[in-house]
């Protein structure tokens, strides 16, 4: 049985792809899409941050990280999603445009900013258990059950957060009843934008990030949306911590037998919630 | 008093005499030898028509990082030998030209962007454009799909760096040549080392690639036949963000060595940072690619230290040394010189004795010369090193090109005084 550090671990990736699956969330409510985007605003961010941190301080590094990624979201909502939405051209044709937006964001990353992996400087370099356990990795989770904590009590009892809840779930509703659709919508990807590069930046202070990195990300942190389910915020936490552990475990009990482990134990995590809970862990509740 | 006092004097004054007598026999003997020294003639620099060298490289895919640097050592290479320097080929006899037989060298470059297909079609657009001969920078993968054209066009191809044995075997690798040590004969010496360190058994870290599994399938083999057991593999896949799970399997085996064949550089920076945080005792031991990527040295930080790794560059060599020199003033002291850099200066220097050797690139008789070449002075390897080529051996590597050095303060500085090949 491996000891609490690897499980540890496992709770550290997964919080990090919670966060992304939390600003997935976060858009989806607000453009009734999903944002390939997101794995390319936490790349930006996390390269970005490592990179200006040499010249300026962290503090401006990290600020300029995070108003970065928050741009990029609402560029790619307010040039590529919204005008093709607009059109009402069919889901298809805006997933595939907002999925060329990550390539791009993620090839600019790469010829702007830095195409040689970089290292974030760490938040905290506390260690404990012999290196086991960073400050970075406790900074990680926290941030990731705060972020869903706070979305979910803003969804809740907030004013915005319930109207963006309400415009997530019917949409035509919200527009037939008037809702301000066009401002929490910029509130939402905005809140996306930021929340994806909050996770970037606290990734690049944990382990070294290139630009190719984005790819992995934005593919699990759909999928950690994906399994934990939409209809809470609570959804992409629960479905990053599985993906998270589940992947260290496989890593632990066939990681010497078996090249690429990690990605047949999230194949069969993705299988078992389709079949099973197609909607997702927490699935909306209807009333009849 | 004042009689001994004289004699003090005196003595003090033959003292300061025969002093400055012999400063000043010092100084005159410096300036006689200055003045005397045979300086090396240098030929003048090439002109006239050049030898156009194809150079494929990657630009934008995996190989980037390696390709980009073999570049930058042939493109220092090349305006090194186009102005009269001769670096290892100084010492070969006979008569000295510039460039290659006094014509100067012209590099012809196209991106494969890390596409094997796109890789075969550059090196046709290249043999289209009559290039006399073709280095390769790209990975193996797409220098085995590349060779095909050299061999239908009967065109010298050359791989600097590549490891792999079968670039130069058949039907297909009749038209290639190579110069560094094969992975069999790397693993082999790693595997010497290891034993040497006093360790009969290790534990292989790996990423989950296809060219490092096919590293291992060599590497695992050589450690044994030299009765060093391979106690487990251990795998970080790409792209991983944490090692916890490997680190507690190292942890649980206690290996006495490890052999780490991580080559992407942001996972082999995380797994030195964690192993060493973890500090488990065992040591680490790599291969060529650890200390061909700076990436590596920078993010894995003070970790790096104290890892032992084979290289093709040795300190001791003077021709690497003339070539490290001449490389600081062509791309600035801060540009890290790596055994890459090397490799381009020994293709280039290989290809322009064989083209002097034949007095004509013409590819079968450029091919001919090539495959006679017999103790050519190497900057690879120890001092004293040298590379032969036949017909059956298009490698010309031994053992001898291999250098174990020892990282320190960030960088494979120093030689490993436990062990070297002999």
């Amino acid at each position: 049985m491996p000891d609490f550090t690897v499980i540890w671990g496992g709770v550290t990736t997964g919080s990090f792809y919670a966060l992304l699956g939390l600003s997935y969330l976060l858009i989806l409510k607000g453009t009734r899409t999903l944002n390939f985007g997101v794995g390319g605003f936490a790349v930006f961010a996390a390269v970005g941050s490592a990179i200006w941190a040499e010249d300026t301080s962290r503090s401006v590094a990290l600020v300029a990280a995070l108003a970065a990624g928050c741009a990029l979201a609402l560029a790619s909502d307010t040039f590529v999603a919204r005008p093709i939405q607009a059109r009402d051209t069919g889901h298809y044709a805006v997933v595939i445009a907002l999925a060329a937006v990550f390539f791009v964001v993620v090839q600019i990353t790469g010829e702007w900013l830095s195409a040689a992996p970089v290292f974030g400087q760490p938040l905290s370099t506390a260690v404990w258990f012999e290196g086991r356990i960073t400050g970075q990795s406790v900074i990680l989770v926290a941030a990731a059950v705060l972020a869903t904590a706070a979305a979910s009590i803003w969804f809740r009892y907030g004013r915005r957060g319930r109207l963006l809840s309400a415009v997530g779930d019917e949409w035509q509703a919200a527009v037939l009843l008037c809702l301000p659709i066009g401002r929490l919508r910029i509130l939402a990807v905005a809140l996306g934008g930021i929340i994806a590069s909050v996770a970037g930046v606290l990734i690049s202070g944990q382990a070294p990030v290139n630009f190719q990195s984005g790819f992995s990300w934005a593919l699990v942190g759909l999928v950690a949306l994906m399994v934990g389910g939409s209809a809470s915020a609570w959804g992409p936490l629960v479905g990053g911590l599985i993906i998270g552990v589940s992947g260290t475990l496989g890593t632990w009990w066939l990681g010497s037998t078996l090249l690429g482990v990690r990605d047949y134990v999230l194949l069969a995590v993705v299988l078992l919630v389709f079949k099973f809970r197609p909607e997702g862990l927490f699935a909306k509740a209807i009333r009849v | 008093m004042s009689g001994t006092l004289t004699l003090q004097a005196r003595g003090r004054m033959r003292r300061t005499l025969a002093a400055v007598l012999l400063v000043a026999l010092a100084v005159c003997g410096v300036a006689v030898a200055k003045t005397t020294a045979k300086k090396p003639v240098r030929p003048a620099p090439a002109k006239g028509n050049p030898f156009k060298i194809g150079v494929i490289e990657d630009r934008s895919g995996p190989s980037k990082s390696f390709s980009q640097e073999t570049v930058k050592g042939l493109v220092v290479a090349a305006k090194g030998l186009n102005n009269g320097r001769l670096f290892n080929l100084a010492a070969v006899k006979g008569k000295k030209w510039s460039g290659i037989l006094g014509r100067p060298i012209q590099l012809v470059r196209v991106d494969s962007t890390g596409d094997a297909n796109l890789s075969l079609t550059q090196t046709r657009k290249l043999i289209s454009q009559h290039v006399d001969a073709i280095i390769s920078t790209v990975s193996s993968g797409e220098t085995l799909n590349d060779r095909v054209a050299c061999a239908e066009s009967k065109t010298v191809c050359i791989g600097p760096w590549h490891a792999l044995a079968s670039l130069t075997q058949g039907e297909g690798g009749q038209w290639m040549f190579t110069m560094a040590p094969t992975f069999q004969v790397q693993a082999g010496v790693v595997a010497r080392a290891i034993k040497a360190s006093g360790c009969d058994s290790v534990v292989i870290v790996q990423d989950d690639t296809a060219v490092t599994s096919l590293q291992v399938s060599i590497t695992a083999p050589s450690l044994e036949g030299a009765r060093v057991d391979v106690k487990d593999k251990v795998v970080i896949p790409s792209g991983s963000l944490d090692m916890s799970a490997q680190i507690a399997k190292l942890r649980q085996s206690r290996p006495c060595a490890v052999l780490d064949l991580v080559n992407p550089a942001n996972d082999n920076a995380t797994f030195l940072r964690s192993y060493d945080a973890a500090g488990i005792d065992g040591r680490v031991f790599g291969l060529g690619g650890i200390v061909s990527s700076p990436e590596v040295w920078k993010l894995a930080g003070k970790a790096i230290n104290g890892v032992v790794a084979v290289d093709v560059i040795s300190p001791n060599n003077p021709y690497a040394k003339e070539f490290k020199k001449y490389y600081a003033q062509q791309q600035g002291k801060s540009a890290p010189y790596l055994s890459v850099h090397v490799e381009g200066l020994s293709a280039l220097t290989f290809l322009k004795w064989g083209i002097e050797k034949a007095k004509t690139s013409n590819g079968p008789k450029l091919k001919a010369a090539l495959e006679t070449m017999t103790k050519i002075p190497s900057a690879v390897g120890h001092y004293g090193y040298t590379q032969t080529w036949t017909p059956t051996d298009h490698n010309g590597a031994t053992i001898r090109s291999i250098v174990v050095l020892e990282f320190a303060n960030g960088s494979p500085s120093k030689l490993w005084k436990t062990w070297q090949p002999q």
